[in-house]
């Protein structure tokens, strides 16, 4: 079955049958890399993506599903060769190690950030708990959303 | 050969999976668990619904004095919902409680109650809101209890050719209810144990209440001794309510390895469940 999506701002055409996930449309028809498998299971959060700005394990989104909606990836964050505050922060945080979690990090805290600019530590906390990362202790990580909101209010604490 | 088809309407749903000759026919709502159990599993000759597109089986809102809920709608906008905040209170923290934020994203409630799962967080908040299923087939709708609809852990009783449109929730002025589960870690965790109960709250006496346990052997099991412990004087309520739980427990899963754990987390349950349903009588007094 073909089904139309957008993906990171651009209209696109995909092949999918019963058993394509929406992670395998990105990675395998669109090579959007950053979308990581982990798990597989939606456990691990490494294969987050945007569908129509909430966060979602691709991993276990049937690809049918995402007809007509839009898909926001890490490579859609960029723009104007400039980085997406949230993956300046998680560089200028330290919040990346190993780097196998990040872009489903990043796209967890996008998801936050759309709807929250002024999150309390727990409430990122909570937008991450779906994430998981072996390396950092995810305190680099919690400092590094924090730091990406207070950049998008325009470095003014409130 | 298999089929993917995305039916817009129960009716072409129905038609299309009482049309077929197919060995396997699949319903897929919000595929969180589909996905992991069926893909790459499929016999060649399989149809596979997906329901996403259904417009009967979407939407919360309030008709008839009760509180509609759609089968597709997920976790996230049942958390969110006001009306449900107001009046379901039990089913807004089942939802809230349910797996990661991703995962609330996309699974739906009817997913939730058609896998049946004996640790599914949402079947003892509805059956504790007593709440009607409403099922269509191709000779019409019938409505069945949450109870009604689990047959055995992981088997729902939906005959062939039925679908879960919804659920309807009745809209009780005075009414108070919470769930609270226990797991291993405080998010994304899977209940091993969870309570749901709601009851009429007048002066901080309770009337006309429902107890539900659920993740002690099914996911939802009603406990009357407990809905008598809770309308007992406030004075005796949490003890005979503690006691109440127990035995329930006793009497449930007598000679498991997990009792003793069991026993003492039930009790647990039943003290923070008593404790929201007096602080939400007392924001509703508030409000008044």
């Amino acid at each position: 079955m073909k089904i139309e999506l957008t993906v990171n701002g651009r209209k696109q055409t995909g092949e999918v049958d019963v058993s394509t996930r929406l992670i395998d449309l990105l990675r395998v028809q669109f090579g959007l890399v950053s979308v990581k498998e982990g798990c597989g299971a939606g456990e691990c959060g490494a294969c987050t993506v945007l569908l129509d700005d909430d966060a979602v394990c691709s991993c276990i989104v049937p690809a049918v599903q995402a007809a007509g909606h839009e898909i926001t990836t890490v490579e859609g964050l960029e723009a104007d060769g400039e980085l997406d505050v949230i993956q300046q922060a998680f560089l200028d945080c330290d919040a990346v190690q190993c780097g196998f979690c990040t872009p489903g990090m990043i796209m967890s805290a996008k998801a936050l950030l759309i709807k929250n600019q002024n999150p309390t530590r727990d409430e990122i906390k909570t937008a991450l708990a779906g994430n998981i990362c072996r390396c950092t202790g995810y305190i680099p990580i919690v400092n590094a959303v924090e730091t990406a909101a207070e950049r998008m209010r325009g470095g003014k604490e409130e | 050969m298999s089929w993917l088809l995305r039916p817009v309407t129960i009716k072409e749903l129905l038609l299309a999976y009482n049309g077929s000759c197919a060995a396997e026919k699949h319903l897929v709502a919000g595929g969180t668990d589909w996905v992991i159990k069926y893909r790459g599993k499929l016999s060649d000759d399989s149809l596979v619904l997906d329901l996403s597109m259904v417009e009967e089986m979407r939407g919360i809102k309030i008709c008839g004095g009760g509180l509609f809920i759609g089968a597709m709608e997920t976790m996230s906008a049942i958390n969110k919902n006001r009306s449900v905040k107001i009046y379901a209170s039990a089913l807004a923290d089942a939802a809230s409680a349910m797996g990661s934020l991703q995962i609330r994203n996309r699974a739906t409630l009817g997913g939730n109650l058609a896998n049946a799962s004996p640790a599914a967080d949402t079947p003892s908040a509805l059956a504790a809101l007593d709440a009607s299923v409403i099922i269509a087939s191709a000779s019409g709708e019938r409505i069945s209890s949450i109870e009604g609809l689990i047959k055995a852990p992981e088997v729902n009783a939906l005959g062939e050719g039925e679908v879960i449109r919804g659920f309807s929730i009745p809209v009780r002025e005075g009414y108070v209810s919470a769930f609270r589960k226990i797991g291993s870690r405080s998010e994304v965790s899977i209940a091993r144990l969870s309570m749901a109960a709601s009851a009429h709250c007048r002066e901080g006496i309770f009337y006309d209440s429902r107890v539900y346990v659920g993740t002690l052997g099914s996911p939802a099991k009603r406990c009357t001794d407990a809905e008598k412990a809770l309308e007992t004087d406030p004075a005796m309520r949490l003890q005979a309510l503690k006691c109440a739980l127990a035995d329930f427990a006793e009497k449930t899963i007598p000679g498991r390895s997990t009792l003793p754990y069991k026993k003492s987390a039930v009790q647990a349950l039943g003290e923070d469940i008593l404790a929201m349903l007096l602080q939400r009588c007392g924001e509703r007094s508030a409000a008044v």
